[in-house]
């Protein structure tokens, strides 16, 4: 409990205070003195001094050295200054005061949210990351996914797409399943809310008092089925007893997108193509292609000579965005609040998406007798967005490669713009990507509504019950809109609108028995648990079309005939019982042992329940061994083992199903009828189908050094994966694989390995005072084992032996010159009758041509062909790291965040599509980057980019080697500077405090990658690294002001 | 003590959860049917047959993957995949995929069908037979087509069974299970079926089948006796001109490829499972999924890509397919005289719409002032001329509202027309005979419902000629020209006037890549396409 006084005895005393003052003036004394650090006798600038109980105060001057009126000589001098821990003086008869403050060491008594209890962070056997509420005001962001980021040693952030409000990609520990969910269970105020990212989505940094990330599998088996891929415990913001705080924040900044593509204009376009045209022709002489007529200058002045840049007109280049927030706090010793609410209003750079959201928040704890207790936590959380409408192709690309010939607008034209039309744009008919964003929505409308009650009683001395209900409730609404409009080639000759709905309520009911006791040198905690968990969904989704009144937007105003309409319905269960006994003898020697049974709906009948124990042990050995050295404050070394499963599997895959003959009509008759079918086995059972498993060992050493200067860790972990869920494939000969669900087995076996190394330096100089903190995580993964073996996807794969998510293709060597293929006297190329030139090289296509990428011939059998593919691409960094730095200056704080990954691929498909001057498969004479003017003739032999052609022959566009790029960067992730009023100052203005600040995020990104973002992250492992056009996350700039009364 | 008490009531209610657990955690799908409650009535047993016949009908097949490849494949029509149409492909051809799926669904469904049959099924012994049959015909009908377009894939007479990897069968064991399944279905099925269940296999289509069967394994006397039957069964003719006017000749043999019957002053020429039709794959636009797409599961044609109705051709359409307008339209013939004074071949105006053509040749449609504009033409195609055959009816007047996404026109898998000349053929290369009575009669029998003079003797270049007119961009000719290749009427160089990038590989498809993966090196690529 703190030493504050209650609110009412401080109130009391301040009353007293002011109808004594008059009389006591003739006690007044002035006192003088300095204040300095303990640790090296600097002085300390604007220590605050104050009598207790008054708002009589000032503050230490530059040479540390303040002066002060007493009233009397019972008076108390309160010395306080941020970071150190606070003396009192009474003033008694000196006049003198020197104080030396010493460093507050109370970091090292923090206690750390372990899950069903807490522990001093010093007495820690198993292996947890804590992010404070202090680190987190450091970041701008205004979710705490992304706040988090960099932040963690071992936690690998990521984010998925620049949309305002989408979620990050959360690893802990490297890739925790090959097939089902690997991200981290999270639970906020002890209640279980969900798994990732997602889960975080709506929280505010500003309610968060702490964030805690167990990592080792001795620290997550507490958490059983649900602990495999680590666990994040939140800790929200509680009141605390003392005088009411009153904060306001307001903060607004802007948006924008740190890199632009650069896209062949109109007329580089239109010569482009006709080079193309007439090379395609020379090597073609059996089936020439004609040069669609809108690329000549006739056809395009008819329409204006227009060059449309689709890339400036998606993109906004100033997207504004603010952010309010208010909290009001305090209570006494019965009782303590704490209430926030916060508005939010984003724009993305990507025109039309935009994200606003406002919530509510409230705890309040009561101390009903001395043995009783109860509090709760709601909050209430509604948002509203508008998403990147549905597209005939992505945005990002379709702006690359659409026609620039092609005009934005059409007043003519239903809907008012022009679309892709041979006659204008030749073959071309990627979409007017402007127009579809602009007049297809795609909004969206979601609440969230969490709560949580307990109820806390102390039957013995040492014993407690708990017993506590968590209710969440989650809606959202998403609505697609789609008006008619003409677009040429890609116009949309029919309205429709779709409704969809999900509702998920959760209710997680725990009953708790704790046991605290010392006896002696021996201290005990004992924990018991009985958990329920219920959680029940619905989706339904409504469509309908032709609308009469397109003003007129409800379902009900369609074409009765084109109504349609879908539910999906999912139930989840879970039982548990745990124990846990945390032991510790004088504070050296550290026991942590506990066992959880848990049972759950998702497994199969004959593997219904699930054990998973867990044992770590802790030792203090700088008081046994090293008692002599005295700059050692602390030295410990942890082991730790556990086995934690994951149920994030999916729900009944353990049954077999058949598909609902609603999606099987074939028509018989004359007239025609409609005859129902059903398709047998949409899903192959899997009745043995479990939770999967690790099996984790970690072990760590923690040192302090330099009175608490130093703080280093470094942990070693192996995390061994077993019972992965693998899918059997389902060979097209099984005629299922369109329709049904392949069998699961619990049979993959994966592990990650690694090091962590976390080191902070606490620094003060004078007035200077700053505070570094680096962190490295090293990860290293391998597939063991995969009973139907290799897993091959479009780029992704898991191979036995390599590392998950690997990219696999083609090795792409070099540009094929004229010399590679049959020559003449001359020394060049001779092409043959039919336009094909003869290889001297293992062969690829028919046509493979000079200029053509020559890819390897891996097995040496004379032919490129599929078994030529291999590994080329890395998917999980080597390295990854941050690093935080916090420096104070007098008023000025400043700080900044760098995060950075080292060792890693990215697949740049949107290169492969814009950037390739030998055309693509489809012939669509896309528009291309600039770079592919430079492209190979005999007499211009360039060794970066291929001949020209409107079809891609060679297919120089497969997945190869020649488009995997390092993925490596290093990125100036958050940067801030803030100013701080002066306390006599803000006195004055009759506020307690006042801080501004300006900050920008992603200012700065150091990479090879030639792409938007070289940070291109999914959370499939085995769809990820791929650029295939995301948003881009843009730069933001950010300016605020914090009040508090 | 209280505090005794309080501890006892805690420890109870912290373990009462214990006794109602596996009640607690069993939970029924609320979404699906599981497959325990299935398999056990008659009408279960219909819908799964009518399962079989789906994959036909499916986007992988004739719904889009199918269509596509081999308009593309086609001489005749120009295609904008070039690729595809210089067969400059491999085995990651989506559509090669596509179609293997598709085939091998439609086999495991029936395999299925068998496999779940059992004696306690209420089902009467006439409808048994007739249903036996069908999924015997149609398990035949996928594995001809597995056959000619795949040769060596896999044989699975039973349904597939996880964790198993199939091998490689060969063409002769496919075509001999095919044959099998045919004749089975020949010696159940009705020769006809009541009006409700038009679109059901017949005797007529199983026949049918196996007499093509035995053409593309060049045994011809077994084919011509097959065929034969077909034309036995008396419940067959060709759509013919009831009157010696130029529109009926057009029109009657465009009935063949509308979906509205086709009215002239003298006669209603009907248009989907007509006389004609000896079995056609069921498109309807009534029932469609919630994307407003049809082709996956459900009946119409996905048309996105094609040339194919009013609204993707003329308005917006995805004008990706065009007619050879150089060399095919010389191929039509001139007549000195025909009955209704036309001056070329009748199929000439139902293949081609050229720019300036008028869109209907009725007089009182609304757009039969309006014609063909150059800007409806891809001009990157090099083309004038548009496919005409598969433009009837005009969706204006059939269902406007699902026009863009599907095309709800039966595709016509058999028609009489196609039974008449491999007869012919058959019986020709059997006797070798060019005035084989009964061969010349079913030749000139095609001939003549155009108007066109009758040959005196079949020649191998009048089959070529004849088949090349009568059957324009009906997915025949690649597949004919790849028969006559193998059968020995043209060499690789006569193939190659046609398809100029033509490859001994060209015979077939390769295995899908995508397959060969799965099977872990127990299916081969065919060796034709390993060079």
């Amino acid at each position: 409990m703190k030493k504050c006084k209650s609110a009412g005895n401080r109130l009391l005393g301040g009353l007293i205070l002011w109808l004594t003052c008059g009389s006591l003036l003739f006690g007044q004394q002035l006192v003088t003195g300095t204040v300095t650090d303990a640790q090296d006798n600097s002085p300390l600038i604007g220590a605050s001094v104050y009598l207790k109980g008054t708002t009589i105060g000032t503050t230490t001057d530059v040479d540390g050295k303040y002066s002060i009126q007493t009233t009397s000589p019972s008076d108390v001098i309160v010395f306080q200054y941020v970071g150190y821990q606070p003396q009192e003086v009474q003033v008694g008869d000196k006049k003198v005061i020197n104080v030396a403050l010493a460093v507050e060491s109370k970091l090292l008594d923090e206690l750390v949210v372990i899950g069903y209890g807490t522990v001093k962070k010093k007495d820690l056997t198993g292996s947890v990351s804590v992010v404070s509420a202090a680190e987190l005001k450091k970041s701008n962001m205004t979710s705490l996914g992304s706040a988090l980021q960099g932040r963690a040693a071992g936690v690998i952030i990521s984010n998925t797409s620049g949309n305002p409000g989408a979620s990050v990609s959360i690893r802990v520990r490297g890739v925790g399943s090959i097939n089902r969910g690997a991200q981290p269970l999270v639970v906020i105020d002890g209640i279980p809310v969900g798994t990732g990212g997602g889960a975080l989505t709506g929280l505010n940094p500003e309610d968060i008092e702490s964030v805690q990330v167990l990592k080792d599998a001795s620290a997550a088996a507490i958490y059983g089925t649900e602990g495999a891929n680590g666990v994040i415990l939140i800790q929200t913001k509680k009141g605390s007893s003392g005088a009411p705080v009153v904060t306001f924040r307001v903060q607004s900044g802007f948006a924008q997108l740190p890199k632009r593509m650069d896209i062949l204009n109109a007329d580089e376009y239109c010569n482009y193509y006709k080079a193309a045209y007439e090379e395609y022709n020379r090597t073609h002489p059996q089936a020439p292609r004609t040069m669609p007529l809108a690329y000549t200058p006739e056809r395009r002045a008819e329409f204006g000579n227009v060059s449309t840049d689709w890339q400036d007109l998606i993109t906004v280049n100033q997207a504004w965005n603010q952010n309010y927030y208010l909290s009001a706090s305090g209570g006494n010793e019965k009782a303590t609040y704490m209430l926030s609410g916060n508005y939010l209003e984003e724009n993305g750079v990507l025109i039309t998406t935009w994200r606003r959201a406002l919530s509510l928040k409230a705890n309040t704890d009561f101390k009903i007798t001395d043995k009783f207790r109860i509090g709760e936590n709601i909050s209430f959380g509604t948002s509203q967005n508008r998403n990147q409408a549905d597209q005939q192709g992505n945005p990002w690309v379709t702006a690359a490669i659409a026609s620039p010939l092609m005009p934005v607008y059409n007043p003519d034209a239903r809907g008012g713009y022009q679309g892709p039309d041979e006659y204008i744009t030749g073959t071309n008919e990627r979409t007017n990507t402007y127009a579809e964003l602009m007049l297809n929505k795609n909004t969206g409308r979601g609440n969230s509504f969490f709560s949580s009650l307990y109820a806390e009683l102390d039957l013995l001395k040492g014993l407690t019950f708990k017993n506590s209900l968590g209710l969440m409730y989650n809606n959202s609404r998403g609505t697609t809109w789609r008006p008619v409009y003409d677009l040429a080639q890609r116009s949309n000759p029919t309205n429709f609108l779709q409704e969809s709905s999900y509702e998920g309520t959760k209710i997680v009911w725990d009953e708790q028995l704790t046991y605290t006791n010392q006896f002696g040198l021996h201290n005990l905690t004992a924990t018991a648990v009985h958990s329920m968990q219920k959680s029940h969904s619905d989706y339904i989704q409504a469509s309908n079309a032709n609308f009469q009144y397109e003003n007129l937007q409800v379902l009900g105003q369609g074409d009765p005939l084109s109504a349609a309409a879908s539910q999906f319905k999912g139930d989840v269960r879970f039982e548990s019982y745990l124990a846990r006994v945390l032991y510790d003898y004088n504070s050296r020697y550290f026991l942590t042992a506990s066992v959880r049974r848990d049972g759950s709906s998702r497994f199969g009948k004959n593997n219904r329940w699930g054990t998973f124990p867990s044992v770590s042990v802790a030792w203090k050995f700088n008081e046994d061994l090293l008692k002599s050295l005295t700059w050692l404050d602390m030295a410990k070394v942890r082991f730790g083992y556990g086995q934690t499963g994951n149920a994030d599997i999916g729900d009944y895959l353990y049954d077999a199903y058949i598909s609902g003959s609603m999606e099987h009509v074939y028509t018989l008759g004359s007239p025609e009828r409609a005859v129902f079918g059903a398709a047998p086995f949409y899903n192959i059972p899997s009745p043995n189908v479990k939770w999967e498993s690790v099996n984790m060992t970690n072990f760590g050493i923690d040192v302090n050094m330099f009175g608490n200067k130093i703080q280093a860790s470094i942990e070693y972990y192996n995390k061994l994966q077993d019972n992965l869920l693998v899918q059997l494939p389902l060979p097209l000969i099984s005629g299922m694989s369109g329709d049904a669900t392949p069998p699961w087995v619990n049979l993959g076996k994966m592990h990650n390995r690694g090091l962590e190394a976390l080191v902070t330096y606490k620094h003060s100089a004078g007035n200077f005072r700053y505070e570094i903190t680096g962190n490295i995580t090293t990860i290293s993964n391998k597939v063991d084992y995969l009973p139907a073996g290799d897993i091959i996807q479009d780029y992704n794969t898991a191979l036995v032996g390599h590392a998950i998510g690997a990219i696999y293709g083609y090795v792409a060597e070099r540009i094929l010159q004229e010399s590679d293929f049959v020559t003449d006297q001359n020394g060049h190329a001779v092409m043959n009758a039919d336009g094909t030139y003869t290889p001297l090289f293992p062969k690829q296509q028919d046509r493979t041509s000079p200029g053509d990428i020559k890819f390897k011939d891996l097995n040496k059998d004379g032919v490129v062909n599929e078994l030529d593919r291999t590994l080329i691409g890395k998917v999980i960094p080597d390295l990854v790291y941050g690093l935080t730095f916090n420096a104070t200056y007098k008023a000025f704080d400043f700080s900044f965040a760098l995060l950075g990954e080292q060792g890693v691929d990215v697949y740049n498909y949107y290169r492969s599509r814009a950037g390739l001057a030998s055309g693509d498969n489809t012939s669509k004479d896309e528009n291309k980057l600039r770079e592919v003017l430079n492209y190979w003739t005999p007499d211009n032999p360039v060794k970066n980019q291929t001949r020209i052609s409107i079809t891609d022959e060679n297919n120089n566009g497969r997945t190869s080697s020649w488009w995997i790029e390092d993925g490596s960067f290093l990125r100036l992730r958050d940067i801030q500077l803030g100013y701080t009023l002066p306390e006599n100052l803000s006195k004055k203005l009759s506020i307690s405090r006042l801080r501004v600040y300006a900050g920008a995020t992603n200012l700065l990104t150091l990479t090879k990658y030639s792409g938007y973002d070289p940070e291109v992250r999914s959370s499939d492992i085995l769809n990820t690294n791929i650029d295939g056009g995301n948003y881009p996350v843009p730069r933001s700039f950010t300016f605020g002001v914090t009040v508090d009364f | 003590m209280k505090a005794i008490k309080y501890l006892f009531i805690s420890l109870l209610l912290l373990f009462w959860g214990n006794s109602c657990s596996e009640d607690f955690l069993d939970l029924q799908n609320p979404n699906q049917l599981a497959e325990s409650s299935f398999y056990k009535t008659a009408d279960d047993f219909e819908k799964l047959a009518i399962t079989c016949y789906m994959p036909m009908a499916f986007s992988n097949m004739y719904g889009s993957s199918y269509l596509v490849l081999n308009w593309a494949m086609d001489d005749r029509v120009i295609h904008e995949q070039f690729n595809t149409q210089n067969l400059q492909f491999d085995a990651t051809l989506p559509q090669v995929r596509d179609i293997y799926y598709a085939i091998y669904t439609g086999i495991y469904r029936c395999n299925l069908f068998f496999q779940k049959y059992n004696d306690k099924v209420p089902l009467s012994e006439q409808r048994k037979n007739s249903m036996f049959g069908e999924v015997h015909f149609l398990r035949g009908l996928y594995y001809f087509y597995a056959g000619f377009l795949f040769e060596v894939p896999p044989l699975l007479k039973e349904p597939y069974v996880p964790n198993t990897y199939y091998p490689n069968s060969t063409q002769d064991s496919i075509y001999n299970f095919a044959e099998a399944e045919l004749k089975e279905a020949v010696n159940l099925l009705p020769v006809s079926w009541p009006s409700t269940e038009i679109g059901r296999a017949t005797k007529g289509a199983a026949l049918a089948f196996l007499g093509k069967l035995y053409l593309y394994r060049q045994m011809w006397s077994q084919a011509a006796a097959t065929f034969k039957q077909v034309m036995d069964l008396g419940v067959y003719e060709l759509s013919k001109p009831v009157a010696q006017d130029s529109l009926d000749y057009v029109f009657a043999y465009l009935a063949n490829f509308s979906k509205m019957d086709l009215p002239t002053k003298n006669a209603v020429y009907k248009a989907e499972n007509n006389k004609e039709s000896v079995f056609e794959i069921q498109y309807s636009t009534k029932y469609t999924d919630s994307d407003g797409r049809a082709g996956k599961y459900l009946p119409g044609r996905r048309t996105t890509g094609s040339f194919l109705t009013w609204y993707n051709s003329f308005i917006n359409g995805f004008k990706n397919i065009a007619m050879d307008d150089k060399k095919f339209p010389n191929e039509f013939e001139k007549p000195s005289s025909h009955p209704a004074g036309l001056t070329r071949d009748p199929r000439y105006y139902a293949t081609f719409i050229w720019v300036g053509d008028t869109l209907d040749f009725r007089t009182n449609s609304p757009l039969h002032n309006q014609v063909l504009q150059v800007s409806q033409l891809n001009s990157s195609l090099g083309s004038r001329a548009g496919m005409r055959k598969y433009l009837y009816p005009f969706h204006t007047e059939y269902d406007f509202a699902m026009a863009p996404y599907v095309d709800p026109t039966n595709w016509r898998l058999m028609r009489y027309a196609d039974v008449l000349l491999m007869y012919a053929e058959a019986k020709f290369r059997e006797t070798n005979d060019g005035t084989e009575p009964t061969a010349l009669a079913a030749f000139n029998e095609v001939r003549s419902r155009v108007g066109l003079a009758p040959v005196a003797a079949l020649t191998k270049q009048a089959f070529i000629h004849e088949r090349d007119i009568e059957f324009a961009c009906e997915h025949s000719r690649y597949w004919d020209l790849v028969r006559w290749y193998q059968s020995g009427w043209l060499t690789i160089d006569e193939v190659r006037q046609f398809k100029p990038y033509f490859q001994p590989r060209n015979v077939c498809l390769p295995i899908p890549l995508d397959e060969i993966n799965n099977m872990k090196g127990v299916l081969k690529q065919n060796p034709k396409w390993l060079s």
